[in-house]
């Protein structure tokens, strides 16, 4: 493994008989020191990097007072969301972990540098994090997970798999809609206490996880509204054609924390406001804070996500929609099983990168005074005793993002490649 | 094609009609579009009624700027909200406009907007430098170089933006030494929780004259240029009209400089008791802002320089190998140019995002447009017209960015193709 990197690496063959040594060698003379202008390049970036390897690992190791971290782990991960109710998230997780496992079996391929990354990347969150209960649920989230990804295994490859294929996308539909129902009926449909399940007020949610439902929400109704956005400003009626442009060069044009003041000034307003159109009464809504933030969220994200895709409708031959209308399918059914398969596949690493963006602009919404991850790391410097602690605070949460948006921009040139774009 | 042309349906007058009319394509068309122009209309009036009835429960006006009895213009601020005394103060101001606690919410809003664009400019301009050179790296033959370049590149896209201006803000900017211990560049430049201090040139007596130099050097620089550039056009033989061009702008300014006694002045800041005496104190505020906007938007625009040279076909290369290029000469006269027309649409959106990005300026304390919308709407109490201010804002501020990065893409596309 080493050998070949290493060969690609100076694209020169080299026996493999050679000593290792020899071969370091060379590798160093052609990589490093190939002519006098590279080898004080490569002094003055070693001099450099030692420099900042250093300042690093001594904050790290000697300066950083970790127990900021540590003492408030139940903050950054749930923020005030009441330990009761736990149980809740840890049944969506495992949720979430078998239908992961049992897509990846569906329709990836077995390739282990993915999880492997991940797994490492998070060494320092298991140190710091897990003991007791959440080191059980973890683990059985894990075995979940593998359960799931190996129950799999004989579907792939056998006559079900198409089936299987279909019954998992239901899964995950059925899965986020029951997950979401509650929070977006509960302003008029549910009790407040005494149902099935006490109330969480979303006031209460916090950390990581309001982040993850944040991003979750918003990537999940983002997409499919950006889809129709793209499919309406490519349409051929003027009119949707024009509502779509104006909408989307519009939202592109202001930026996200704007929007999200509209959406918590102005469209709040609106949705409160008890009115009748045309005879037809329709009802105020209460709506909580985090519900707006997710709207502003989606209003901004549906717009990107539609350029994106307009991209690859784009990139669709013509040739294809005539083919799709000489077998007698209709429009919709043009678009639908022709035109937007391709054109979504084409376009996955825009996609995945806007799904990232996303992920990483519902750190913004602190300014609607919610208390996601990155708010707790502005709050838990205030605490006495860790006054100050600032850049421990931070670092932890910036390796949080980190990891999460690294392993989803890996997880989409893994997708590519199993889907086989370029290659045909 | 029509219901009426089938034999098997014979359907009494009127309903045949309306059948003939429904399956008319062009008829359902109009239909389905005029129904969804209502749906909106509807939603969009029911949208504005709710807001207004909102607002008029609590004693406001949705635009109370809009004068709907006067005259032209129709707007007049200075009876609502936007003409009363502001009372916050803003200590950074931008291209020399004044703002005192005394003035207006417009003008405080106009002060926003100009710090806005002046750390937008400043922004754009480093990090396309930074991102230059990371792409570039990145692309190095250098194993060590490219790799460091690709761990920028990966480490600070993947961590949010306000993250990483917080932590510049709060953990290094916020964490400086004090100014009696301020950290010491050379005796040229100090650190300290005051700020940035910069050495900064003052005209003197003959600065007026020199500067008529100036430009006299400037415009014999575009001469020379173009002289030279013909010439080369026309004789095939290198002229080096650039590196001409700066040598006599060097030349014609540097020679007037010295004539008339050096008349500018270096004034050197030092360290003082509370502030720094002299030079110019950027604020921690401004200087972190800048740092996390140029290295954030660095990494993208490296990724886009890098992704741009690498999709000049191979033969480009190697033609210009052949024809015995150097590296740089290869790099400078074949490849960058093919590929500055696939960077700058790229680029341009990196440009928006920056601007639009600096609105989180509203993180690290830096007066900017949204900073200072977001003090007026919590002291006015008047969001749902600030908001709509501050959308107008950014759109515009965008839409001139727009415009003037397709005025060099044009202008580029017209050269190529000359």
């Amino acid at each position: 493994m080493e050998v070949s990197q290493i060969m690609t690496a100076a694209s020169r063959p080299i026996a493999p008989s050679l000593p290792p040594h020899v071969v370091a060698y060379r590798w160093t003379r052609a990589n490093l020191f190939s002519s006098p202008g590279n080898a004080v390049l490569t002094f003055v970036t070693v001099v450099i990097l030692g420099f900042a390897a250093y300042q690093g690992s001594s904050f790290v190791f000697a300066t950083a007072e970790w127990e900021i971290v540590e003492t408030n782990r139940g903050l950054f991960f749930t923020g005030r969301f009441p330990r009761d109710e736990f149980w809740r998230i840890w049944i969506a997780l495992h949720g979430i972990a078998a239908l992961s496992g049992l897509s990846w079996r569906l329709w990836g391929s077995l390739n282990l540098r993915l999880p492997l990354i991940f797994a490492a990347a998070c060494v320092p969150l298991y140190i710091l994090m897990l003991e007791g209960w959440p080191l059980l649920w973890t683990s059985t989230c894990i075995a979940t997970f593998g359960a799931a990804y190996f129950a799999a295994w004989p579907i792939r490859f056998s006559r079900f798999s198409e089936t299987a294929r279909n019954v998992t996308v239901g899964l995950w539909i059925l899965g986020f809609a029951a997950a979401m129902l509650p929070t977006a009926l509960y302003p008029s449909f549910l009790p407040g206490q005494g149902g099935l399940f006490s109330h969480v007020p979303d006031r209460q949610w916090g950390g990581l996880f309001l982040t993850m439902v944040l991003a979750g929400v918003g990537i999940g109704v983002a997409f499919p509204l950006g889809i129709l956005l793209a499919v309406g400003r490519a349409s051929t009626f003027p009119v949707i054609r024009i509502f779509c442009v104006a909408y989307i060069e519009l939202i592109r044009a202001v930026t996200l924390v704007t929007i999200l003041f509209m959406s918590f000034f102005i469209l709040r307003l609106a949705v409160r406001h008890e009115t009748s159109v045309l005879g037809i009464p329709i009802t105020g809504y209460e709506v909580s804070v985090v519900f707006m933030a997710m709207l502003g969220l989606i209003l901004f994200s549906a717009a990107y996500i539609a350029e994106i895709v307009r991209g690859g409708l784009q990139a669709v031959p013509r040739g294809q929609v005539e083919a799709g209308q000489a077998l007698g399918l209709g429009g919709v059914q043009v678009l639908a099983l022709i035109v937007l398969p391709q054109a979504l596949r084409a376009v996955i690493p825009a996609l995945v990168s806007q799904f990232i963006s996303l992920f990483k602009d519902t750190s913004l919404v602190f300014i609607l005074a919610l208390t996601d991850l990155l708010a707790i790391a502005r709050i838990a410097p205030a605490q006495p005793g860790f006054i100050g602690d600032h850049a421990e605070a931070l670092i932890f949460v910036a390796l949080i993002y980190w990891v999460v948006a690294f392993s989803m921009s890996r997880a989409s040139q893994q997708l590519e490649r199993n889907l086989g774009v370029g290659e045909r | 094609m029509t219901a009426s042309s089938r034999p098997e349906q014979r359907l009494p007058g009127a309903a045949a009609l309306l059948l003939t009319i429904l399956s008319d394509e062009r008829f359902r068309r109009y239909l389905f579009q005029a129904i969804f122009a209502a749906v909106v209309l509807v939603f969009g009036y029911v949208l504005i009624a709710n807001i207004q009835a909102e607002l008029e429960g609590i004693g406001l006006e949705i635009f109370p700027f809009v004068n709907t009895k006067g005259s032209f213009p129709f707007i007049d601020i200075s009876s609502d909200f936007l003409g009363q005394r502001a009372g916050f103060s803003i200590d950074q101001r931008s291209f020399g406009f004044d703002y005192t606690a005394n003035d207006s919410y417009f003008r405080a809003f106009l002060t926003g907007l100009l710090n806005t664009i002046q750390v937008s400019m400043i922004g754009i301009v480093i990090a396309t430098v930074l991102g230059v050179v990371v792409g570039v790296s990145r692309l190095s033959s250098n194993w060590l170089v490219s790799h460091v370049a690709m761990l920028y590149v990966e480490t600070f896209r993947n961590i949010p933006l306000v993250v990483q201006l917080i932590f510049w803000y709060v953990a290094v900017f916020l964490k400086a030494p004090k100014i009696g211990d301020s950290l010491d560049f050379f005796g040229i430049a100090f650190l300290s929780v005051r700020g940035l201090a910069l050495p900064e040139a003052h005209g003197t007596s003959g600065f007026g004259t020199w500067a008529i130099f100036v430009l006299l050097a400037i415009g014999a620089a575009i001469a020379v240029r173009y002289w030279l550039t013909r010439r080369q056009d026309e004789t095939g033989r290198p002229s080096y009209p650039w590196w001409s061009a700066a040598g006599t702008f060097v030349a014609i300014a540097g020679v007037s400089f010295l004539i008339l006694g050096t008349p500018m002045d270096i004034d050197s800041p030092e360290v003082g008791q509370f502030r720094y005496a002299g030079g110019m104190t950027i604020k921690p505020e401004f200087t972190a802002l800048v740092f996390g906007l140029t290295i954030y938007t660095a990494s993208f625009i490296a990724e886009i320089v890098r992704g741009s040279v690498l999709a000049i076909p191979k033969g480009q290369t190697e033609a210009a190998e052949a024809l015995g290029f150097s590296g740089s000469q290869r790099l400078r006269l074949v490849i960058l140019p093919q590929a500055m027309a696939i960077i700058i649409p790229p680029l341009t959106n990196q440009y928006l995002n920056l601007t639009k990005n600096s609105s989180l300026a509203v993180a690290v304390a830096y007066k900017d447009l949204f900073d200072v919308g977001n003090v007026t709407i919590n002291q006015a109490g008047q969001a749902v017209p600030m908001v709509a201010l501050l959308m107008a804002a950014y759109l515009s501020l965008s839409l001139t960015i727009s415009a003037i990065m397709n005025t060099i893409y044009g202008r580029l596309k017209w050269r190529s193709a000359r």
